[in-house]
C-alpha cells in the first residue's frame, strides 16, 4: 500500500530539508537506542564512554543535527567535569543527592544521545510507521504514539496551571490536588477532543492503514546497525575494559 | 484485544465519541484514552523517582510514594475504559517507555504481570466496581518495584555495578543499610498500602470533582 517514490518524497520526512549527509531508518535509531541501553548496563571506562559519546555526536551532525551534537558534548563534558572534578572534591553530604542525579544522568547519556536524534529525526506518525513496519500490533501502536505525543502538552498545561496557581494563594496542603485536578479534567478533554478528530479521520476504519513514509532500510543502515551489535560484542567481552 | 473494530457505518461516531461505548472491543478512542492516561501516569510517578537519589531507603519506597500520585490517572482510565485489555496495553507502553531509560529488565516483568493480574481482578469484578479497579491498581502499582527490587535480588552484583557507573561511595555504602530482606517485605507491604490509600484519597477526589464534572 506505499505511494510511488515520487509521492513518498513529498510526504512529511522528520528531518526533511535540513541538509543531513544521512537519513537514517527508525527502526535504525531503535537498534542504535537498544544498542546504547545495553552498554549503560556495561560500566564503560571514562575513555571508552567519551569516544562513543563522539561516535553519537558525530552521527547526530551527519544527520543534520549539528546543534545537537554540540549540546550533547557539551552537556557530557560538564556532567563529567561536575561529577569527576568538582563534586568528588566536596565530602559534603547534601550534595549526595546532586551527585545521584549526575551520576544516573551520566549512566543514561548514550541513551538520551539516541533518544535526541529519534526525536529530531522522526516524527510520532514516522515512528509509527517504523513500529508497524517491525510488526508491532496496532492496539500497542496507537496509546504508545499518543503517550509520546501528548509529553509536550502535558508539559505546556502543566506550566499553565503553574502558571494560574502562583496568582492565586493556595495554602501548601491543597496545592497539590489544585495542580492535579485541572490537570486530569485537561487530559479528559484532550482525550475526548483527540478521539473525536481521530475518528473523524478514519481511526477505526478496519482497512489496512496506508504506508505513507515508505520507510527502507539502506546500506548506511545496516552499517550503523553493525557497528552499535560490534561495540555491543566487544565491550562485553571485556577486551577494551 | 482487536483494537480495529469493523466500522457499523455510524455518521454520528464523531459526535458520540465521549460517550462510553458498551461493546467489549477496544475502539480507537479507547486506545487514545489509554495513551493519554498512560502519559499521565508516567510523569506523575517520574515525580518520587526524581527525590529518590536522596537516599536508598527513599528510593527503596518510591514504589510507595508513586502509587499515592498514580492512583488518580489510573483509576480515571478504568472509569472511562471498562473493556479488557486496557491496563496489559498500559503496561505494556510503559515497558515501551522505561525500556529506553536503562532501566531494569525486572520493571518490564512486573508491569506485564501486574498488568495480567490487575486485568483479572477487573474481569472478576465485571469492569464496573471501584473496589476491582483499586484492586488491579495495588497489582499494577507492583510494576514499580523492579527499580529498587535489585537491591534485594542481587544486591552484591548490583553494588558493584553502580559504583561502576559512577555513584558516590557514601551512596553504595549506604545501600547496604537497607539491603536485608526485611526492608523489601516493608517496601513490598506499603506499595500495596500506598495503592489502597490512593485509591481511597482519588475516590475522595471522584466525589468532589470529578463526578460533579460530569468525567466519571
Amino acid at each position: 500500500m506505499g505511494l510511488p517514490a515520487t509521492s513518498r518524497s513529498r510526504q512529511g520526512h522528520g528531518g526533511e530539508g535540513r541538509g543531513g549527509l544521512l537519513r537514517l531508518d527508525p527502526r535504525t535509531l531503535l537498534g542504535l537506542l537498544v544498542a546504547s541501553t545495553l552498554l549503560s548496563f556495561l560500566g564503560l571506562p571514562l575513555w571508552l564512554e567519551a569516544t562513543l559519546v563522539l561516535v553519537l555526536a558525530l552521527l547526530q551532525a551527519a544527520c543534520g543535527h549539528a546543534a545537537l551534537a554540540v549540546r550533547s558534548v557539551v552537556t557530557y563534558v560538564v556532567v563529567v567535569a561536575t561529577l569527576d572534578l568538582v563534586l568528588a572534591r566536596l565530602g559534603i553530604v547534601f550534595v549526595s543527592a546532586f551527585t545521584y542525579s549526575l551520576s544516573l544522568a551520566r549512566s543514561v547519556f548514550l541513551c538520551g544521545m539516541c533518544c535526541a536524534l529519534i526525536v529530531a529525526e522522526c516524527s510520532v506518525h514516522r515512528a509509527a510507521a517504523a513500529l508497524r513496519a517491525l510488526h508491532a500490533p496496532e492496539p500497542l501502536i496507537i496509546p504508545f504514539s499518543t503517550t509520546l505525543r501528548y509529553f509536550p502538552t502535558l508539559v505546556r498545561d502543566a506550566g499553565h496551571i503553574r502558571d494560574a496557581m502562583a496568582l492565586r494563594d493556595i495554602p501548601l496542603l491543597e496545592r497539590l490536588e489544585a495542580f492535579v485536578v485541572p490537570l486530569m479534567v485537561c487530559a479528559t478533554n484532550t482525550a475526548d477532543d483527540l478521539s473525536r478528530a481521530a475518528v473523524c479521520r478514519g481511526i477505526e476504519d478496519p482497512s489496512r492503514v496506508t504506508d505513507t513514509e515508505g520507510l527502507r532500510m539502506c546500506m548506511a543502515d545496516w552499517a550503523a546497525l553493525a557497528s552499535a551489535a560490534l561495540a555491543v560484542a566487544v565491550v562485553r567481552s571485556g577486551v577494551l575494559l | 484485544m482487536s483494537a480495529r473494530i469493523p466500522a457499523n457505518g455510524d455518521a454520528n461516531a464523531g459526535a458520540a465519541s465521549t460517550t462510553p461505548s458498551t461493546d467489549l472491543g477496544l475502539k480507537g478512542r479507547d486506545l487514545i484514552t489509554i495513551g493519554i492516561f498512560t502519559a499521565l501516569y508516567f510523569a506523575l510517578t517520574m515525580i518520587p523517582m526524581f527525590v529518590s537519589g536522596i537516599h536508598p531507603m527513599v528510593w527503596a519506597f518510591f514504589p510507595a510514594m508513586a502509587a499515592i500520585l498514580g492512583s488518580v490517572p489510573f483509576m480515571l482510565l478504568c472509569s472511562r475504559v471498562r473493556k479488557p485489555f486496557a491496563i496489559l496495553i498500559m503496561g505494556s507502553v510503559m515497558c515501551l517507555i522505561t525500556l529506553t531509560g536503562s532501566f531494569t529488565p525486572l520493571i518490564v516483568g512486573l508491569f506485564v504481570g501486574g498488568a495480567l493480574l490487575a486485568e483479572l481482578a477487573r474481569y472478576l469484578t465485571h469492569y464496573e466496581r471501584y473496589l476491582g479497579n483499586a484492586v488491579a491498581f495495588a497489582f499494577f502499582s507492583l510494576g514499580w518495584l523492579g527499580s529498587p527490587l535489585p537491591i534485594w535480588l542481587f544486591h552484591d552484583a548490583f553494588a558493584a555495578h553502580i559504583a561502576q557507573a559512577g555513584m558516590p561511595a557514601e551512596y553504595v555504602a549506604q545501600l547496604a543499610s537497607v539491603s536485608d530482606p526485611i526492608w523489601m517485605a516493608a517496601c513490598i507491604g506499603a506499595t500495596v498500602a500506598c495503592a489502597c490509600l490512593g485509591s481511597l484519597l482519588t475516590r475522595a477526589l471522584f466525589r468532589k470533582h470529578f463526578e460533579r464534572a460530569g468525567l466519571v
